[in-house]
C-alpha cells in the first residue's frame, strides 16, 4: 500500500516542482493566467487526494493541470482574482513565438502539445504519459507519432 | 529528421527561459477552489440581488438603523509571506526564487536558494580521495557514477578556491558511488571515524539523521585548523549517495551563506 504524503509535505514538493510544471503548462496553454489556475487547481486536488509519495510528482501535477486547464476553459471571467500574472497572454505567445520550440508547438493540437511536453521537458516515457493521462500506450505512441511528425513538416518547412 | 536527443535539450533549454509568477501567489490564497467560485456565483448572486431588494425596502419605510457592514470571504488557506521585504525596495521582495535541481538518473531533487548555482569540478578531479586500507571503499574514479557541486559563489571566486580534490568551503557536494557491497556505515566509519587519528583531525562525531523518513548516516570530522567537514551517507540499491560539506572559519562564507543554508539545502533532499 503506497504511503500517502501529508499537505506540509504536498506544499513542499509542490512548490519543488511548480517552476518546470508552470512552464510546461505555458508551453501547452499559451497563457500565463489560465497556467497559474491550472497549476493552483492541481495543488487544491493534491491537498483533497494527495498521491503516494513514490509517484511521479511533476507528471501527476501536470497531468492533473492540464485537464483543470481543459475544463477551465471559458470560465476565467468567473475567476476572483485573475489577471495576476506580471507577465500578459500576448507576451508569452510572443516568446514562445520567438523559441525553436514554441513554433514547433504552435502547430499541434493541445492534446499532441501535452503528451509532446510531458515526453520532451518532463522527461516522462510512453507508458508513464499512458498512466497518468489514462490512456493506453499505443494511443500515446499514435499522439506522438502524429505530433512528431507534424513537427518535422514543420521544420522541412522552415528550411 | 528531428534529432530527439536534441530536443530533449532544446526544451530545456527553451523553455526553461520563460518567466515564473511570483513566488507569493504560487499557492492558491484569496481564491475560492473553482466549484464552491460557481457556487457562490450561483447562489450568491441570487441572493445578493434578493438582500438589496430587501434593503431597499428597509431602508425607504425607514427601518435601518444601523449602519450596514462590509464583510469579506475568508481566505481558503491563508496568505504567507515568503521573504521579508527589505527597506527601501517599496516593500517589495528581492530575494531570487529557490531553484530545484533533480537528477532522474540517480533519483534525487534538491532546492538551493536562488543565489546559489551548480558548478562543475575541474577535470580529472576525484572527490575526497583517501589511502585508506583495503577494507575502506575504493574512492576512486572508476567508482564515482555521479558529482554535482553547488556553490553560492561567483565563477572566478569558486575556481581560485577549488582544491584538487574538494569543492571549496561552504558549497554543497554531493556524490553518488558503486558502493561495492557495503553499507553507509562502512562508508561512514574510516580514518578518524574509525579511531585513527589523521590528517590532523581532532575527532569524529557519527550519529544517524532522518530526512523525510529516510535515515542517513551522518559524520562530521572536526580538524585541528577549524576545518570541520559534515557528510550524509545513504545506501540506495548499488549506490551511496553522499551529500558533503566543509565549513572553514579561515575561509569567508560566500554572503548569506552559514552552516544553516547548507543544512538547509541537505534537508529539501526528496528521493524519488
Amino acid at each position: 500500500m503506497p504511503t500517502r504524503i501529508s499537505a506540509e509535505r504536498w506544499e513542499q514538493l509542490y512548490r519543488l516542482e511548480f517552476a518546470r510544471v508552470y512552464r510546461a503548462l505555458l508551453a501547452v496553454l499559451r497563457d500565463p493566467d489560465r497556467a497559474l489556475d491550472a497549476i493552483q487547481d492541481a495543488f487544491v486536488a493534491g491537498l483533497r487526494r494527495p498521491p503516494a509519495e513514490d509517484d511521479d510528482l511533476a507528471g501527476w501535477l501536470f497531468v492533473v493541470a492540464v485537464r483543470s486547464g481543459r475544463r477551465g476553459f471559458g470560465r476565467s471571467l468567473l475567476r476572483l482574482d485573475h489577471a495576476r500574472s506580471r507577465v500578459s497572454k500576448d507576451e508569452i505567445a510572443a516568446s514562445l513565438d520567438r523559441m525553436e520550440v514554441g513554433r514547433l508547438l504552435a502547430g499541434l493540437t493541445e492534446r499532441q502539445r501535452a503528451m509532446v511536453v510531458a515526453q520532451f521537458y518532463l522527461g516522462l516515457d510512453h507508458r508513464e504519459i499512458a498512466r497518468h493521462f489514462g490512456v493506453k500506450t499505443g494511443t500515446v505512441s499514435a499522439t506522438l507519432a502524429q505530433a512528431k511528425a507534424r513537427m518535422r513538416a514543420e521544420v522541412r518547412n522552415a528550411s | 529528421m528531428l534529432p530527439e536527443i536534441g530536443i530533449e535539450r532544446v526544451f530545456q533549454r527553451e523553455l526553461d527561459s520563460l518567466p515564473l509568477p511570483d513566488e507569493g501567489i504560487w499557492l492558491p490564497t484569496r481564491r475560492a477552489r473553482p466549484s464552491s467560485l460557481a457556487m457562490v456565483a450561483l447562489v450568491g448572486v441570487p441572493l445578493l440581488l434578493v438582500l438589496a431588494v430587501a434593503g431597499l425596502i428597509r431602508d425607504a419605510s425607514g427601518a435601518a438603523t444601523q449602519p450596514r457592514r462590509v464583510t469579506s470571504t475568508p481566505s481558503s488557506l491563508p496568505s504567507r509571506p515568503t521573504c521579508t521585504p527589505p527597506s527601501g525596495m517599496n516593500g517589495r521582495c528581492v530575494s531570487l526564487v529557490p531553484n530545484a535541481v533533480r537528477n532522474p538518473a540517480f533519483a534525487y531533487n534538491l532546492t538551493i536558494p536562488g543565489e546559489w548555482r551548480e558548478t562543475r569540478m575541474p577535470a580529472g578531479t576525484e572527490p575526497f580521495v583517501r589511502d585508506g586500507p583495503s577494507a575502506v571503499p575504493s574512492l576512486t574514479a572508476p567508482f564515482l557514477l555521479d558529482r554535482h557541486v553547488f556553490t553560492a559563489r561567483a565563477a572566478q571566486e569558486w575556481v581560485a578556491l577549488t582544491t584538487v580534490n574538494m569543492a571549496p568551503a561552504w558549497d554543497l557536494d554531493v556524490q553518488v558511488w558503486d558502493r561495492q557491497g557495503r553499507t553507509a556505515l562502512e562508508w561512514a566509519t574510516f580514518g578518524p571515524c574509525n579511531g585513527v587519528r589523521s590528517y590532523g583531525t581532532t575527532g569524529c562525531v557519527q550519529t544517524t539523521e532522518t530526512i523525510h523518513g529516510t535515515t542517513f548516516v551522518k559524520t562530521t570530522i572536526s580538524t585541528l585548523l577549524g576545518p570541520q567537514t559534515t557528510s550524509y551517507y545513504l545506501e540506495r540499491g548499488d549506490q551511496m549517495l553522499i551529500l558533503r560539506y566543509w565549513i572553514d572559519p579561515n575561509v569567508a562564507p560566500p554572503p548569506g551563506v552559514t552552516t544553516a543554508t547548507l543544512e538547509g539545502i541537505v534537508h529539501s533532499i526528496g528521493l524519488v
